[in-house]
């Protein structure tokens, strides 16, 4: 076959490349556009000055990068984060699959349903009001609805303070994650289990596999590659807290002065810090900062699970 | 059979665990305020009253609200779905040129961006901000379910297009009829994520838009939830922006319940053997 | 097969029809200023004859928690579009971001009203210097000192007009009151009588309080503090720093920022103290405001921090809970009694109006704004309609009417969003409205309290002033150190021991002195030395 010139593959790929275009266009003016201000990290950029004075004023380099490194909260908040992302990633991420699965293999038409469709309520309740709701039901005064059920049943002998307990922190926002946004997420997942072929289990039960080895040997692999992409984006979301984002809502919200230790994160502390200071500088040397790590993490794990599966393409690339 | 009393118990316990909190919000929303402020009520009104609930519907911003809640739902989710699933598809062969460019724009972006106060002047510049098209445009591309997308066209044999164009049909045919045909579990996927982003997007309301006619359910709600919190900084202290916890719950309910009710109508489309079927048309 | 795809066109074609009528039917452009791309002002007022010198301005009240988000339909805002030919057309914010983006895009309305950000708007790029303009445009109003002073730069500039100024001649006004969100310690008084003690006059009193009600009441939590926002820093300052200020205190003659003082730590240990005996404890801390509030309403907490407009309304909460001989009332004994510095009343105001330079029309704002600020325009945002909301007494103070004065008591926020009064304070003096606070009447526990408040307080407006500039060392220094106080309270007041209390104190002071506690005090005490040499302060 004679060989195309590059211009007459394109032609022949135009519907591709128009509407590929279209959506990089498209990107560019609602994303990239906006990366001019991204200069403002070098300078000491007052609002006041407007537009002209991002590009105005004198370069101060990495003074901003410098001012995060040796903040005495660095280490802290560096730590807080990589432990609730990564918390996020072991517990809260494999939820949605497995619920997916369970409810796919479920018989009970109605029950399922019923399920299902109630699974996916808690993404409907902000963190304000799951952060009240925790409260009320954590905590160990006499308005604690947990607690004082625990009393009562003879359970425990003292209250257990949930709320002002570093530790606990950890486990109340991964839970809460859990609990809020597995059903929400699965529904990714049962859209991926639809589009496995069926012909593939009935030839499965004809040959007498168990309900484990077609989970095992048809539903994982048929979505494995679903659950990688959400995996890796998850990893490149290690400082919003993995698919749902949540750890700014949960750290500003559910945290408090008694457990700072453990929930000041790097996006609130940029908030207080950065943003509510007036210091837009600063707060944009550090979204830089978080973004670099941010691609590093994503083509990172896309390379590598290229490499896993011994192909030169990675998942997303 | 084992399975079946599993899946009954933990099924039980998702239900359990999903709605009990849902039913709290309710409960409280139904009870008197200042009698909710004592706290204990936890599992039905103690002061019954629907007083929160009339308050609320007695102002026209909140009917206004749920106007433009529904039209944002509903155009912004069509126009997302055809934007995101067409982009997903052009770039998706494995034979396309520029894939990787294609692809790696669109995931550096995701990571990428100036910030808000540049975004505001962008999006000013283009004369989208102040207006209903800024709850369109932004969001008639979905990075994210691009990727999903993305893994969904994985799964569909190349033959299927090829056959099509053998037959004399387009590429845009091609989308169009046999594409999109056997997609619809994820296209209704995303059209209930879509929608429901929608629904509850509220800061584009707040940063873009300063006409009080075009505020979502969703703002609403958030500026009740916010001010009763941010109240105890005002020279007035509790005096100004007084809002019972019971009121607060009536609000979310009623910003949420629309919403909600919309999954049940998307559910038979997330079945098994839609495109199995397809293939062999 | 064909089906689908024109489905989707035909719904598709609808989606933009609808957008484009939406987006269509959006801007009606005013003729004229184009240069005021957002500020979709004029919506034409109708035809009739009075419409032509009808202004409306648009507004930008940057509170989030502030009464209303719009205009007109109230007695006194009518009275004022009558007035001054001037409407508002209201945005009130949602988020801190937003006052910050519109002025970084230069997309300010034509007013701003706002109690932050002040120093940050003040500057040419954004608002008329306010000296000028009203030279310009209203050359007979009126501007005291002690209004523009608050508001001024070093230069003498000054960009907004603060509510809330008042003269000495007015706060010696026996009716003049504090505002009505002064925080204070509320107790319960019926817990108080069964413990047969007196009111504490020293911490060791206040202690030894404690430990009674704590052997009483064992499920009582005995003191219920706060960590966030006024009621945090009144506790500070009132018991345990000796201060005019939270941003700078006396150490041995030395100015400097308060966490750093041998009082921060005399005062912390004593905490410790309560702590320890579990007069105090951790799970307060951890609260919302809303769940803060349920607590002490339903009579858990012996003591605690509230404000003064809440007395009323936790005295009701314990009567339908049942707890009938329940009443709450203010700590009305300072502890500090030889305090050499009384705590001060540092407002010198607590908004600012500011005209950008956005501002379509600058005669009609500085028409409107002197009409403002006038006697009358006090009375009225202050009072209300005579005859109506009020009627004056011989000694030119109002006499609230009677249903009026019964509803600021039940509902304040409602009253005001019906009537318009204790709305709209753009560059008002604090009298009107204080005046109108003094019921003793009608609401004597408030009254008493604030008036117990007045007492132990000085008017020195020059603090207001001691504020570092935007953008500076200073500034960024002073935002950390508030943020690592705060954050440090409730952990160094539940340090298990003694030794563990001095580890984190300790840990504390070194942390601020890495964040400039140092540079940020020798600015504080040359500022302050500065200031004191302006204001005349001995």
């Amino acid at each position: 076959m004679k060989k195309k010139s590059l211009f007459q593959e394109i032609w022949s790929q135009k519907f591709f490349h128009f509407w590929a275009l279209l959506g990089v266009i498209f990107v560019f003016v609602i994303s990239y556009a906006s990366t001019f201000g991204l200069v403002i990290a070098f300078k000491n950029y007052n609002i006041a000055d407007g537009l002209a004075g991002m590009f105005a004023g004198p370069w101060v380099g990495f003074k901003h990068f410098s001012d995060f490194f040796i903040d005495a909260n660095f280490v802290r908040i560096l730590r807080n984060t990589l432990v609730l992302s990564g918390l996020k990633l072991l517990f809260s991420f494999p939820m949605p699959v497995l619920l997916a699965i369970f409810l796919t293999e479920m018989r009970f038409d109605r029950l399922r349903r019923f399920s299902q469709t109630v699974s996916y309520l808690p993404h409907f309740v902000s963190w304000v009001v799951v952060a009240s709701i925790v409260q009320v039901f954590f905590n160990s005064m006499s308005s604690g609805l947990i607690n004082s059920m625990l009393l009562q049943i003879g359970a425990i002998d003292n209250a257990i303070s949930f709320l002002t307990d570093p530790r606990a922190f950890w486990a109340l926002a991964v839970l809460s994650d859990a609990w809020k946004e597995s059903g929400w997420w699965a529904i990714i997942f049962i859209a991926a289990i639809a589009s496995i072929d069926p012909g593939l289990y009935e030839a499965a039960s004809i040959d007498g596999a168990s309900r484990m080895q077609r989970i095992w040997h048809i539903t994982l692999p048929g979505i494995s590659h679903s659950i990688g992409v959400v995996l890796i984006i998850s990893l490149g979301n290690i400082f919003t807290g993995g698919m749902s984002g949540s750890n700014f809502d949960q750290s500003f919200l559910m945290g408090n002065n008694m457990v700072l230790d453990a929930s000041e994160i790097i996006p609130t502390y940029v908030y207080k810090m950065g943003i509510l200071a007036g210091r837009y500088s600063y707060a944009t040397a550090i979204g830089m900062f978080q973004a670099a790590i941010s691609l590093i993490f994503i083509f990172g794990a896309n390379y590598f699970s290229g490499k896993l599966q011994g192909q030169d393409e990675g998942l997303l690339l | 059979m084992p399975f079946d009393v599993f899946s009954i118990i933990i099924s039980s316990l998702i239900i359990f665990i999903s709605i009990y909190p849902f039913y709290y919000i309710l409960v409280l929303s139904l009870n008197e305020g200042m009698d909710t402020r004592m706290g204990g009520v936890y599992f039905w009104p103690r002061a019954f009253t629907l007083e929160n609930y009339t308050q609320i519907l007695n102002d026209a911003k909140w009917l206004n609200g749920l106007l433009i809640s529904v039209l944002r739902a509903t155009i912004g989710t069509v126009i997302s779905v055809f934007f995101t699933s067409i982009f997903a598809y052009a770039i998706s062969p494995s034979w396309l040129r520029f894939r990787k460019f294609y692809r790696g724009w669109l995931i550096v972006a995701m990571y990428v961006s100036g910030g808000l106060i540049p975004t505001y002047m962008v999006f000013t510049a283009i004369k989208i901000t102040n207006s209903f098209l800024i709850y369109i445009v932004p969001s008639a591309l979905d990075y994210f379910f691009v990727l999903i997308f993305l893994t969904y066209y994985r799964t569909i044999p190349p033959s299927l297009r090829e056959a099509t164009l053998i037959d004399g049909a387009s590429e845009s045919r091609v989308f169009f009829d046999v594409i999109l045909r056997i997609s619809t579990p994820i296209l209704a996927t995303y059209a209930l994520f879509s929608a429901v982003t929608q629904w509850n997007s509220y800061f584009d309301a707040v940063i873009y838009v300063h006409r009080q006619e075009l505020r979502p359910l969703a703002y609403l709600l958030v500026e009740v939830l916010n001010r009763s919190n941010t109240s105890q900084f005002s020279p007035y202290g509790n005096a100004a922006s007084f809002t019972t916890q019971s009121l607060q719950m009536a609000c979310v309910i009623i910003a949420i319940a629309p919403i909600v009710a919309l999954y049940p109508f998307l559910q038979k489309y997330f079945s098994k053997g839609i495109m199995l079927g397809a293939v062999k048309e | 097969m064909k089906k689908r795809g024109s489905l989707f066109t035909a719904l598709l074609l609808t989606a933009v029809m609808i957008l484009s009528a939406c987006s269509g039917g959006q801007a009606p452009a005013p003729a004229g200023d184009g240069g005021n791309a957002g500020q979709d002002a004029a919506q034409a007022q109708g035809s009739d004859a009075g419409a032509a010198e009808n202004v409306e301005l648009s507004i930008l009240v940057n509170m989030d928690w502030f009464f209303m988000d719009n205009w007109g339909g109230r007695p006194v805002d009518d009275v004022i579009t009558r007035e001054t030919g001037v409407s508002l057309n209201v945005t009130r914010v949602a988020d801190d971001q937003q006052l910050p983006v519109l002025m970084a895009s230069n997309q300010l309305p034509d007013l701003v009203y706002t109690d932050s950000m002040l120093l940050e708007l003040s500057n040419d790029n954004q608002c008329y210097e306010l000296g000028e303009f009203f030279r310009q445009y209203a050359p007979n109003m009126p501007l005291p000192n002690e209004q523009t002073g608050i508001a001024k730069r070093d230069d003498g500039n000054f960009y907004y007009l603060v509510n809330f100024w008042k003269t000495q001649k007015e706060w010696d006004d026996p009716h003049f009151l504090p505002s009505v969100g002064s925080s204070g310690l509320m107790y319960r008084e019926d817990i108080l009588a069964e413990t047969g003690m007196q009111l504490p006059t020293s911490m060791d009193e206040l202690e030894a309080l404690l430990i009674k009600v704590k052997e009483l009441y064992p499920s009582i939590v005995p003191l219920a503090l706060y960590s966030e926002g006024e009621r945090y820093t009144f506790f500070i300052n009132q018991y345990m720093v000796d201060s005019p200020s939270y941003m700078i205190a006396e150490d041995n003659g030395d100015w400097s920022y308060f966490a750093g003082t041998d009082a921060y730590r005399d005062g912390m240990r004593t905490l410790n103290r309560f702590a320890q005996q579990g007069l105090l404890i951790p799970e307060m801390f951890t609260l919302m405001y809303e769940q803060y509030i349920q607590e002490t309403q339903s009579g858990n907490v012996f003591m605690w921090i509230d404000d003064s407009s809440n007395l009323e309304m936790n005295n009701n909460a314990f009567q339908t809970m049942g707890l009938d001989s329940a009443r709450a009332a203010f700590m009305k004994s300072a502890v500090y009694q030889e305090a050499p510095y009384p705590y001060v009343d540092p407002s010198g105001g607590w908004a600012g109006t500011f005209v950008t330079k956005n501002n379509k029309n600058p005669e009609a704002t500085a028409r409107f704004l002197e009409w403002m600020t006038s006697d009358e325009a006090g009375k009225l945002v202050g009072w209300g309609i005579e005859g109506q909301h009020y009627n004056p007494d011989s000694n030119g103070y109002p006499i609230l009417t009677p249903d009026v004065a019964r509803m600021w008591v039940e509902d304040y926020d409602k009253t005001v969003r019906d009537t318009g009064v204790g709305a709209w304070f753009f560059g008002t003096n604090a009298w009107y409205e204080s005046v109108r606070i003094y019921a003793p009447e009608e609401n004597p526990p408030m009254t008493e309290y604030l008036m117990y408040v007045k007492s132990n307080q000085k008017m020195e407006p020059a603090l207001a002033t001691l504020r570092p500039n935007p953008n500076t060392d200073e500034s960024a220094a002073l935002a950390s150190l508030n943020n690592t106080v705060k954050t440090y309270y409730p952990r160094i007041i539940f340090a298990r021991d003694g030794n563990e209390f001095e580890r984190i104190m300790d840990e504390l002071q070194s942390q601020m002195a890495t964040q400039g506690l140092l540079q940020y005090n020798d600015w504080a005490a040359n500022r302050w030395t500065h200031l004191k040499q302006v204001y005349g302060i001995s």
